[in-house]
């Protein structure tokens, strides 16, 4: 009976075995000519990294000459990239947003691009999808979450010639690092200050309602912004946080806002594609307002979102192609809004309150002085500052 | 009595083995063909889906079969998959072939986990070779007695396992979540995460293979599961108390002792094969530690009627599913979910097969 | 913290409403499964029916425009999931533990791949949802009024049916036929039941409500999908099952202290500083999980309580030794 069920898995792998036989011939024939091409470029690869470190830590001076023959010789070469997504590439928010981001440098031409969407988060699902980029000779892989910070770290080592990124945010503590991988930053807490600024502006009560998936650190640097900025409008403002535990459940979220409301909240803000969409929803319903989180989610309650902070992932991931080109890859990628790296994407339908013209004022003068770079938004990461 | 689910000779449950005549080959035949039909029928519908996604099935399949067994390396990859589900999936066959429904292997594996990972980070044991034994003793132990609150309860006070063990889940995620947000939050990071391990706490690969030795473990706890199933007096009362409760109770065996044995045993498992995952591919603890591993194996154990070497092979299948999705998605730019439907079919199709064949008779 | 801003006289009436919300969905699923293992069906594949039914209940509103439409199509969704639920553990009788996980898989894998399939890189444009219906005069009563009477119509539509889940299972023939079912499916045959007939209609049955607990969410509250929105209430309403002791109303009464407790830990989190809070935010939300261990505990410590149906999860097999 039993032995019914071993006898099918081994059916199964009989089946797998024949097939893969066949395919292992197959194979052989095909994907030679893409290990001849790996390999040689692979061991100058493999000492690069000693002579690499020393040309980067060389002076910048250098940088032109490098650029040179990078200019003349991959005029057309493309560099190819392949990146993870943790969720879904039309979900309106985290995933569009980086989605668009490397869409755009394709479509400019400048990458040859593969996308894997819901990709696994786990550090073994990761490290498995990754290093099937890895292995094909990927130029570089970009992982999009800080779950791919542990299993970059781990796997980079055994693909010098790879470049790896990671949207860790911590520009070089947590502990991932080589001379592969990069980290970039998302630096919300440029667009949350300045939106904030229009929250104070719009804010009744005064209170501040905020809710974020879990509790990282840049939803952490996001609300904290985002309270500054209200209180240099409204200094008695103050705000109502709600943790999800869930980046999935947008109903919960929507409960979130609605709880705030009731505690006296009037514009919110979120850290979370879902808890966005349920506090965008909640809003709606009670006619108040809220910001887009990441990507332009106005669609959503045209009448209640006040502006939505986008992040223009794309020009991170310029940066990081450029230097690859240019041999020149940096540990740490932090694409301020001064690069254009964040927009603050103002709903011209808002409806739902008015923001005073002094916030206007404010958050106009606010975003020339971020654009400029003459003002420095603080990064509140954790309790203790 | 409130035993749950009575003995049938449903599968999934441990048939007794005198109960089936001696299969003769054609029997035999039969359902190897049988069971080759259900698997080119979920690949055939598979492919259907694959055609609709707008990819060549033919090569899409070609593509998965290079990309899983096709190498060395892709093959540590499908071992590396394997090696979780593998150590899960032997627990929960001793606990399915009692007929006790642990579908809490998720918590196990987590507080595992959470409990290997706190001491291979915390205890200043150097060597290798104390510290990894010790630390997977301490993942067993947790997700043992994360399982044992579940068999205590059952035994105590009648209280459904499927019930209690699912509850236990959500409990254990929301307490590793709390660890690393608060105690055990790496001092000098900066994310929700632990500090990574040290290096005496990492697992070794195996030789010759990018497969971490823990896969070694699951494989040479299959004779010892095989045997105890078989031959000691716990495997024979496991059994027995399987195919009926009533029964085993009536012949002198206190089930509520043996129940509470089996899920401290089943949980041992899982908390294993947790502590391994940190030691192993994850290098930390995480809140994303599992994708689900405790719930894949219900199925793996299933899928191989609960039998040991069946575990094992069904294991293998659903880590070469897993990676083939993986291979189909980066060469024929197939979303990767839909592996996830095949997988899906791939079972539902096997049970088919089976009652087709089961009928026959 | 501020204890007036979650018990304070102001804040109780939106504290229920919302508990209200948050038990819907769940307690649609947990009533139809507590109606499905009566009859002796262990059914795991509810997060799955739920998905399946808020996924096409997105699409038939999103192509049609008409939410009452959406809410038949996610009947339907979660139906097409029992069926197949049907097919195995009735028609097959495989085990109904593997067959419900691997059709939650099913559902979870071909939403989201559906999903990226039908829409490619470009959101579908939201529709709002199902507005509120107060009842005249009655919604106005001061108080108890807005929360009772003033809810969306899904809200009395899913009240109807829990009440009427129960009235069925204890007043009719197919109800006894039901319980027949689930506790000695050979004496029920004996007396001319068709069990198998019994249990597949029990099995459409909770694809039906768990279905409609994922319009719920998607046309009654949200006005959009993204990937698995139901986020894991298929499994908390099994939970509920138990928790209630598989009698509808006390499903249904679990599903609103459930609701009641995550609309409370939401609250208590804004009032006392959420991060910096002095409980952690996980002990909330690990609480509604601890409360029905404890439920459970007592229920059957005290009662010994029996009232699992006998024959759960086993196929039931005409001429195989059954008690």
């Amino acid at each position: 009976m039993t032995k019914r069920s071993v006898v099918a898995l081994l059916a199964v792998f009989v089946l797998l075995a024949a097939a893969c036989g066949d395919d292992e011939a197959a194979e052989e024939a095909a994907p030679e000519p893409a290990p001849t091409t790996a390999v040689p470029a692979e061991e100058p690869a493999a000492e690069e990294p000693a002579a690499e470190e020393p040309a980067a830590e060389e002076p910048a001076a250098e940088e032109p000459s490098a650029e040179e023959p990078a200019a003349e010789e991959p005029a057309a070469e493309k560099v190819s990239v392949a990146i993870l997504l943790p969720c879904a590439l039309n979900d309106l928010s985290w995933c569009q947003a980086a989605y668009e981001g490397v869409k755009l440098l394709e479509s400019e031409g400048l990458i040859d691009l593969q996308v894997v969407d819901d990709a696994p988060f786990d550090a073994q699902g990761a490290t498995r999808v990754m290093s099937g980029f890895a292995e094909e000779g990927v130029q570089l892989v970009i992982g999009h979450s800080f779950d791919y910070g542990a299993p970059i770290h781990e796997m980079a080592p055994d693909y010098p010639n790879v470049k790896f990124a990671w949207q860790g945010s911590c520009g070089g503590f947590c502990g991932v690092e080589g001379p592969n991988i990069a980290d970039y930053f998302m630096p919300m807490h440029e667009p949350a200050y300045l939106s904030g600024i229009l929250a104070g502006g719009i804010t009744e009560s005064g209170i501040i309602g905020a809710n974020a998936g879990y509790d990282i650190p840049v939803c952490r640097a996001t609300v904290e912004a985002f309270l500054l900025g209200a209180q240099e409008v409204r200094p008695d403002a103050t705000r109502l946080d709600a943790f999800l535990g869930s980046w999935v459940d947008a109903a919960l979220g929507k409960e979130a806002t609605a709880a705030q409301a009731e505690q006296g909240a009037d514009v919110f803000v979120a850290c979370g594609n879902a808890g966005s969409f349920g506090m965008i929803q909640a809003a709606r319903e009670q006619g108040l307002s809220a910001f887009g989180y990441v990507y332009d989610e106005s669609s959503l309650a045209p009448d209640n979102v006040v502006a939505s902070m986008a992040w223009q992932i794309g020009e991170t991931y310029r940066q990081m192609v450029n230097d690859i080109a240019a041999d020149n890859y940096q540990p740490f990628y932090d694409v301020l809004m001064s690069d254009g790296g964040f927009e603050v994407q103002m709903n011209p339908d808002y409806s739902a309150g008015t923001v005073s013209a002094e916030a206007m004022d404010l958050f106009e003068t606010r975003l020339q002085e971020v654009i400029d770079g003459t003002f420095e938004v603080p990064f509140i990461a954790s309790a203790e500052g | 009595m409130t035993a749950t689910i009575e003995a049938t000779d449903s599968p999934g449950g441990p048939d007794p083995d005198s109960a089936a005549p001696v299969a003769g080959w054609s029997a035999r035949l039969s359902s190897l063909g049988l069971s080759a039909a259900a698997v080119v029928a979920a690949f055939v519908l598979g492919g259907v889906l694959l055609a609709l996604a707008g990819a060549n099935p033919f090569q899409a399949y070609a593509d998965m079969l290079s990309g899983t067994f096709g190498s060395r390396f892709n093959i540590s990859l499908v071992l590396v998959e394997t090696a979780p589900l593998l150590l899960i999936g032997l627990g929960l066959a001793v606990a399915f072939r009692a007929r006790v429904w642990n579908i809490g292997a998720e918590g196990q594996l987590l507080m595992g986990a959470l409990a290997g990972g706190a001491f291979a980070l915390y205890v200043p044991i150097g060597t290798r070779a104390v510290l990894i034994p010790a630390a997977c003793v301490v993942g067993a132990l947790a997700g043992g007695a994360w399982g044992w609150v579940v068999g205590f309860l059952r035994a105590r006070w009648s209280v459904n396992e499927v019930i209690s063990s699912l509850l236990l889940n959500y409990v254990a995620l929301r307490i590793l979540e709390y660890t690393i947000r608060k105690p055990l939050r790496d001092p000098v990071g900066f994310q929700p995460v632990s500090e990574t391990l040290p290096d005496a706490a990492r697992l070794p690969d195996i030789p010759g293979l990018k497969t971490h030795i823990g896969l070694l473990i699951g494989l040479g706890l299959i004779p010892v599961v095989a045997y105890v199933m078989r031959r000691t007096p716990f495997g024979f009362h496991t059994r027995m108390m399987g195919l009926n409760r009533d029964a085993t109770e009536a012949a002198g065996v206190r089930t509520g002792r043996l129940i509470t044995a089996v899920m401290v045993v089943s949980g041992a498992f899982a908390g294993l094969a947790g502590i391994l995952q940190v030691m192993g591919p994850e290098s930390r603890l995480t809140g994303n530690i599992s994708p689900g591993f405790g719930f894949t194996a219900i199925i793996v154990a299933l899928v191989a009627r609960t039998r040991p070497i069946g575990v094992l092979l069904a294991a293998v299948l659903i880590g070469a599913l897993t990676l083939g999705g993986d291979v189909i998605q980066r060469t024929q730019q197939v979303p990767r979910v839909l592996t996830i439907v095949i997988q899906a079919l791939f079972v539902l199709l096997i049970l088919v097969a089976d009652k087709v064949g089961r009928r026959s008779r | 913290m501020n204890w007036g801003a979650v018990f304070g006289a102001a804040a109780i009436i939106p504290l229920l409403n919302a508990s209200i919300r948050l038990a819907v969905p769940t307690g649609l699923a947990a009533v139809g499964e507590s109606l499905c293992q009566r009859a002796g069906v262990l059914n795991l594949s509810l997060e799955g029916m739920m998905l399946s039914g808020a996924y096409a209940a997105f699409l038939a509103t999103h192509y049609s425009g008409q939410p009452w439409l959406g809410v038949a199509a996610g009947i339907g969704g979660g139906m097409f999931i029992g069926v197949l639920m049907a097919l195995f553990s009735v028609a097959l009788k495989t085990e109904q533990v593997i067959n419900g996980i691997a059709l939650v898989l099913l559902a979870s894998g071909l939403t989201s791949f559906l999903h990226v399939r039908l829409f490619g890189v470009t959101a579908p444009e939201r529709f709002d949802p199902m507005a509120k219906l107060e009842i005249p005069l009655l919604g106005s009563i001061p108080g108890i009024g807005s929360v009772v009477f003033d809810q969306s119509p899904l809200v009395y539509l899913a009240v109807v049916l829990i009440v009427g889940v129960w009235w069925v299972l204890r007043y009719t023939r197919f109800g006894l036929a039901v319980r027949a079912a689930g506790d000695r499916p050979g004496a029920a045959d004996a007396a001319g039941i068709s069990v198998d007939r019994v249990r597949a209609a029990a099995i459409l049955a909770s694809g039906a409500m768990a279905g409609l607990g994922g319009a719920v969410l998607v046309v009654g509250q949200l006005g959009l999908f993204a990937q698995n929105v139901t986020a894991g209430r298929g499994w908390v309403a099994i939970a509920l099952v138990i928790f209630g002791r598989w009698s509808p109303l006390r499903v249904a009464a679990g599903a609103f202290l459930f609701g009641f407790t995550d609309a409370l830990q939401l609250r208590i989190q804004s009032a006392s500083g959420g991060i910096e809070s002095d409980i952690p935010f996980e002990f909330f939300q690990a609480l509604p999980y601890l409360v029905t261990i404890m439920v459970v505990v007592v229920a059957t410590a005290r009662a010994r309580d029996d009232a699992q149906p006998e024959s759960l999860g086993v196929p039931y097999i005409k001429g195989a030794r059954s008690s």
